[in-house]
């Protein structure tokens, strides 16, 4: 009897419980905003933020813009990445710090965060090993660890900087870590265009939207494809012709990197174009001055046709609405 | 440790090596590594089926960009670098075969992100040119077509080719394709046609390696890698996973063993410790209750165990005491020398026999620094061995028992009466002051003292005062001495004295301090006093003495010497004492006196008491004394059998003996002489103790017809005195009757003149000592004339004692003395039938005619 009198108790609070929460069970979910946000387009919008410690990121800016990090005190990061120029320095070829030439263009330091692969030939796919290289490199500030972790470990503002963020002091794991950081966090949202991606139709105006389906339809996308319309795969530079021989005719070719020694020669990594208008001179040796004849020769060598010059203006027209905001600020 | 436990123990301490072993064992299994492995492998397949599905996605259009397959591709490459590690952990197994497939699957790996890369730009260049075809052929009909309509067709139909091939994959429409395209690169050099045919060929040959690609051989290859490689993977897994179970088994079992066995070996301890814990509890019971000190220490003297006894003994709590050394706990010592008991245990170690030293008794100091007597014993301590694993030490406090043993011992060389030395003990001291007078050849004195008035107080006031005089006898004794003499108290009223190294002459100065001191000391009892005297016979012990018994007895003679020659005095023993001495030493004097008594051997003397008073000389006067005839007829004095006679309770006897005979001739003599002289008849001490001399008295008089009236007692103030009340009954009743009573020896007590008024007495005696020296004693002229004044108040007659001359008789009869009595009148003479009344001398007579005058 008592079994059955502790049963029946227990099933009527048990039903007593579940009547209790029933109204959470069926309540409705908030309804789904409405999303014009295109579907299926070549292009993605770059993220609006990328979660980073602020503190490092201040110490990588440091770094970033310290000509300390060079080998005679003459050359930061900064030097050649300027970040009011689309992150490159607006010359067909830097200087290095022996005062020659670098073979390549510089590239743009933003939106990297976004970039599988790294370099003009594709060489690198970590931000800090990237870094690393350039630090050591010749063409770069030509300094080697065992010089710079002591300098920096003498600066009072580092050692304390480093032993804030990493509780210890400086050494090449945390130098990386610190400037791939602040590289991390130079991204530029909100472009036109990826306001446009994100449904706001009305931002484009009619050239650029044309401008955009050209680009599509003659096949630019193919390969300028991703957020950052490019940096995610290799390509040989003239499918259709030799734009480095034929380049190699016109110019002085000293000047020029040769690369058909090496083990891909004319591969390169497709080219991010955000930003682009900001980027001139282009193509990894700055050869085309204006975007115009850039993509006039991308028509050319890439898919084998001449691009008409109202097409080539319309495409162009697109190419600018691709400048973002670096914190906020319209490049 | 119990032999039953120890196979258990011995097993349990196996079985936890061993499982202690397979737990080594199992932990050295890493199975996290396989895990790592097989997932890496199964995150790469999963990144190669995801590079798969974008590559579907892209060629289906439903993807634009490469991005997500860039990133697939990127994780591809990151597990790459893993393989690294996985192909490590394999190569441990030695498995070759596995190395090889991990070789085949790195090289396939790097081929697939390869044909990836490959893939992205011939699908984008590929479709580029396939948008590009129709436009640029309509370009070219639009150009040539009006030229040559069959090169149009040929072009057209190229372009057909080349898409159905692009959409078929068929191989048959790329040879148609290509073969079409030979044969118009050879005629037509035209460049439009020129550029048609490199967008065919790009996209002819890029379909080529895509459809090789896609065809999936790779993939296949790539997949059969990796599920070669998880079914290797899974075999080694189960492997070890089996070979773990095993040891989990094992482990399992040992376990179960163990637990049993524990099990075992608990009920086991339990059972021992029970009985243990019983035969400990009943161990330390015992050795707690007993009263012995009982301190267990092992083979190197170090203190293990002690008991609450030895506790006790040394102070020390046996907390502290475990662990020292057996010295520093306990300190035992022999006439001031320290004797070491860890010595005596390394003894006892060594000879591996218990050492008793019973018959010794020593010192240990307590924690108080106080010395108790100990007797203890040392025993060795075997294990079930016989190995000696250390020693015992068991100890008794015998310092009752010796103090009971000393205290028997005092007592058999003591008097305990007194607290000085028995004769025993004497003679033994004697003994040895013999020895050295005859070796060293020194002269001790050796001095008897016998008291002359103890008998009287003994009798008269009882033992507990005889006692009492003898303690301050002796303290008087005691304080005259030496500290090296010896006083001694051979029984009764005798002492003796022994005096190392003093001549006689010193002896002799201190035998007459001891006079001095005695006379000058009167012993009282409930407020009476009593006078004591001393008899002192003085013996030069030096190498010419015999043996002891020769000294005592020569001592004792000359004691009796003194005596005879009339108390409190001091003898010197001479030679030629012995005769004498002999005579009387040898006697007995109870069988003497019995039989003088008998026989009538005493013999009645008289001494005249003369009155110095003319008025006073009706009848004459005289005392009656006593004599003892021995069986050669001499005749002893007194002073000789007298106190033999007190001691040995015979005084009653011979007083009776002294009236009876005098009463007896009494009649006879007045009827024959015609007078009836008085006579003075003593009465002893003991004769007052006797209840039944007065009834005896009473009978005399009326058995011999003698008038009381001629009879005067004479009683001594001290048995007056201490015996007040019967004496005043005694003398009442007999004065009613007529008698006269005399107080004897008056003022030798130092008697109250306030007695007087109660002892209805007759006459006075005065004490010898007073009037021997009256001459010259002016404070015995005052006592005499004292006594005399009193005597003519209270209407009593004075008698003087001891008038040795004439002067003195002058003297006395100055000082209104009554009468006198003495040498200076006569000396005792035998009392016959004949003559109760001696012929007067005719110079005393003469003298006392004078003084009458």
């Amino acid at each position: 009897m008592d079994v059955i009198r502790h049963l029946s108790l227990l099933t009527t609070g048990a039903t007593a419980i579940l009547f209790a929460f029933f109204p959470l069970l069926v309540w409705p979910a908030e309804p789904k905003t409405l999303s014009m946000q295109l579907h299926n387009e070549p292009v993605l919008p770059i993220p609006r933020e990328v979660e980073l410690d602020p503190g490092k990121v201040e110490l990588g800016k440091k770094l970033f813009e310290d000509k300390r990090l060079s080998v005679d005190n003459s050359m930061a990061c900064a030097t050649c990445h300027h970040l009011n120029k689309g992150g490159g320095d607006g010359k067909p070829l830097s200087k290095a710090i022996s005062g020659k030439l670098r073979k390549t263009n510089t590239p743009s330091i933003f939106n990297l965060n976004f970039m599988p692969i790294l370099g003009w030939k594709g060489q690198g796919s970590d931000i800090g090993d990237v870094a690393e290289a350039i630090i050591h490199s010749k063409q770069g500030m030509a300094i080697e660890w065992e010089q710079l972790i002591p300098k920096l470990n003498d600066i009072p503002e580092y050692v304390d900087g480093f032993k804030q963020q990493y509780n210890n002091k400086a050494n090449p794991e945390k130098v990386k870590d610190a400037i791939s950081t602040y590289i991390r966090s130079l991204i530029t949202p909100d472009s036109r265009f990826d306001r446009y991606l994100r449904g706001e139709r009305s931002v484009l105006t009619a050239d650029e939207r044309e401008g955009y389906q050209l680009f599509k339809a003659y096949g630019c996308s193919s390969c300028h494809q991703g957020v950052n319309l490019g940096g995610n795969m290799l390509s040989k530079f003239g499918i259709f012709g030799d734009y480095l021989a034929d380049r190699k005719k016109k110019q002085n070719a000293g000047l020029y990197k040769d690369y058909s020694a090496t083990e891909t020669p004319r591969y390169f990594r497709v080219p991010s174009l955000r930003n682009v208008s900001l980027t001139a001179p282009y193509f990894h040796d700055g050869s085309a001055e204006t975007l115009s004849s850039a993509v006039a020769a991308m028509g050319r060598y890439m898919l084998g046709r001449k691009i008409p010059d109202d097409d080539v203006e319309l495409i162009v027209e697109f190419l600018k609405t691709l400048n973002g905001r670096y914190k906020g600020q319209q490049l | 440790m119990n032999r039953r436990l120890t196979f258990p123990l011995i097993i349990g301490v196996f079985l936890a090596i061993a499982l202690t072993f397979f737990n080594v064992k199992m932990q050295s299994f890493d199975l996290e590594k396989y895990n790592f492995g097989a997932n890496q492998l199964v995150t790469l397949k999963q990144a190669h089926n995801q590079a798969y599905e974008e590559i579907y996605k892209i060629r289906a259009g439903a993807r634009l960009h490469y991005d997500t397959l860039t990133r697939v591709t990127k994780s591809m490459k990151e597990i790459s670098k893993n393989l690294n590690t996985i192909t490590i952990n394999l190569a441990q197994q030695d498995d070759e075969r596995t190395t090889e497939v991990l070789k085949a699957l790195e090289y396939r790996l790097e081929a697939q992100i390869q044909e990836i890369e490959t893939f992205k730009l011939r699908h984008a260049t590929i479709k580029n040119s396939l948008d590009y075809l129709p436009t640029i052929t309509e370009e070219a009909a639009s150009q040539y077509g009006d030229l040559d309509a069959a090169l149009l067709d040929e072009i057209r139909n190229l372009m057909h080719l080349t898409l159905f091939y692009v959409q078929t994959s068929d191989k048959e429409w790329a040879k148609k394709s290509r073969a079409l395209h030979d044969d118009l690169t050879q005629q037509h050099a035209h460049k439009l046609i020129q550029h048609i045919l490199a967008h065919t060929k790009l996209i002819r040959d890029g379909t080529d390696e895509m459809n090789a690609f896609l065809s999936g051989e790779g993939k296949i290859e790539f997949e059969e890698i990796i599920d070669t490689l998880q079914y290797t993977y899974s075999d080694y897994h189960r492997d070890a996973v089996n070979e773990m179970n095993q040891y989990r088994l094992l482990m399992y079992i040992i376990s179960v063993a163990l637990l049993v066995l524990v099990i075992y070996i608990m009920f086991l301890f339990s059972r021992n410790a029970l009985t243990l814990f019983r035969e400990r509890e009943r161990a330390h019971v015992t050795l707690t209750s007993i009263g012995s000190g009982v301190i267990v220490t092992d083979r190197h003297g170090v203190v293990e165990f002690m008991n609450h006894a030895a506790e006790n003994f040394t102070g020390w709590s046996s907390m502290h005491a475990i662990g020292s050394v057996l010295d520093d706990v306990i300190e035992i010592h022999d006439d001031g020398k320290t004797i070491s008991l860890n010595k005596s245990i390394n003894e006892c170690i060594a000879c591996g026999e218990p050492i008793e030293l019973n018959d010794k008794h020593l010192l240990l100091k307590r924690a108080d620094d106080q010395d108790i007597s100990i007797m203890h014993s040392i025993a060795p301590i075997r294990d079930h061995d016989h190995r000696i694993v250390g020693a015992v030490l068991v100890f008794d406090d015998v310092s009752e028992a010796q103090r009971l043993t000393k205290e028997l011992q005092w007592h058999a060389s003591h008097d305990p009466l007194t607290g000085l030395v028995n004769r025993r003990e004497f003679e033994t001291r004697l003994k040895s002051h013999l020895h050295t007078a005859r070796v060293e050849e020194l002269t001790h004195t050796l001095l008897f003292l016998d008291l002359d008035q103890f008998k009287v107080v003994n009798d008269t006031c009882g033992h507990l005062a005889g006692d009492r005089l003898l303690i301050q006898i002796t303290d008087l004794f005691k304080n005259l001495l030496r500290s090296g003499d010896t006083l001694a108290r051979l029984g009764g009223d005798e002492f003796a004295i022994l005096l190392p190294s003093c001549p006689v002459e010193s002896a002799k100065l201190l035998s007459e301090e001891i006079l001095q001191a005695i006379q000058s000391f009167t012993f009282e009892w409930d407020g009476k006093p009593f006078k004591i005297g001393v008899s002192i016979g003085l013996l030069p012990i030096n190498k010419h003495c015999g043996d002891i018994t020769t000294i005592m007895s020569a001592a004792d003679v000359a004691c009796y010497a003194a005596k005879d020659g009339g108390r409190n005095r001091v003898h010197i023993y001479l030679p030629s004492d012995e005769d004498t001495a002999r005579h009387h030493n040898e006697m007995n004097w109870v069988s003497i006196l019995t039989e003088a008594l008998q026989e009538d051997r005493f013999v009645l003397y008289g001494q005249t008491i003369m009155p110095l008073e003319e008025q006073l000389q009706k009848e004459p006067h005289m005392e009656v004394l006593i004599r003892l005839q021995d069986e050669s007829g001499a005749i002893v004095l007194p002073g000789a059998f007298l106190p033999a006679a007190e001691r040995y309770n015979m005084m009653s006897a011979i007083d009776r003996w002294v009236i009876s005979n005098s009463f007896s001739h009494y009649n006879e003599f007045r009827k024959m002489h015609g007078i009836s002289p008085r006579l003075s008849i003593n009465l002893s001490g003991a004769s007052f103790n006797d209840r039944q001399m007065l009834r005896f008295i009473v009978e005399q008089f009326m058995q011999y017809r003698v008038n009381p009236e001629d009879i005067c007692f004479e009683i001594t103030e001290t048995v007056a005195i201490a015996q007040m009340r019967y004496a005043m009954i005694f003398i009442n009743t007999l004065k009613k009757a007529g008698c006269k009573f005399a107080l004897d020896d008056f003022g030798s007590g130092l008697s109250s003149f306030g007695y007087l008024k109660n002892l209805p007495v007759d006459y006075i005696k005065i004490d010898g000592n007073f009037v021997k020296d009256i001459e010259g004693d002016r404070l015995s002229q005052v006592m005499v004339q004292m006594i005399s004044n009193v005597g003519k108040v209270m209407d009593i007659k004075i008698i003087a004692e001891s008038a040795e001359d004439d002067n003195t008789l002058d003297i006395l009869k100055e000082l209104g003395i009554d009468y006198a009595q003495g040498y200076g009148i006569n000396e005792p003479y035998a009392l016959s039938m004949d003559q109760l009344m001696p012929k007067v001398d005719t110079t005393v007579e003469r003298r006392l005619t004078q003084v009458c005058d």
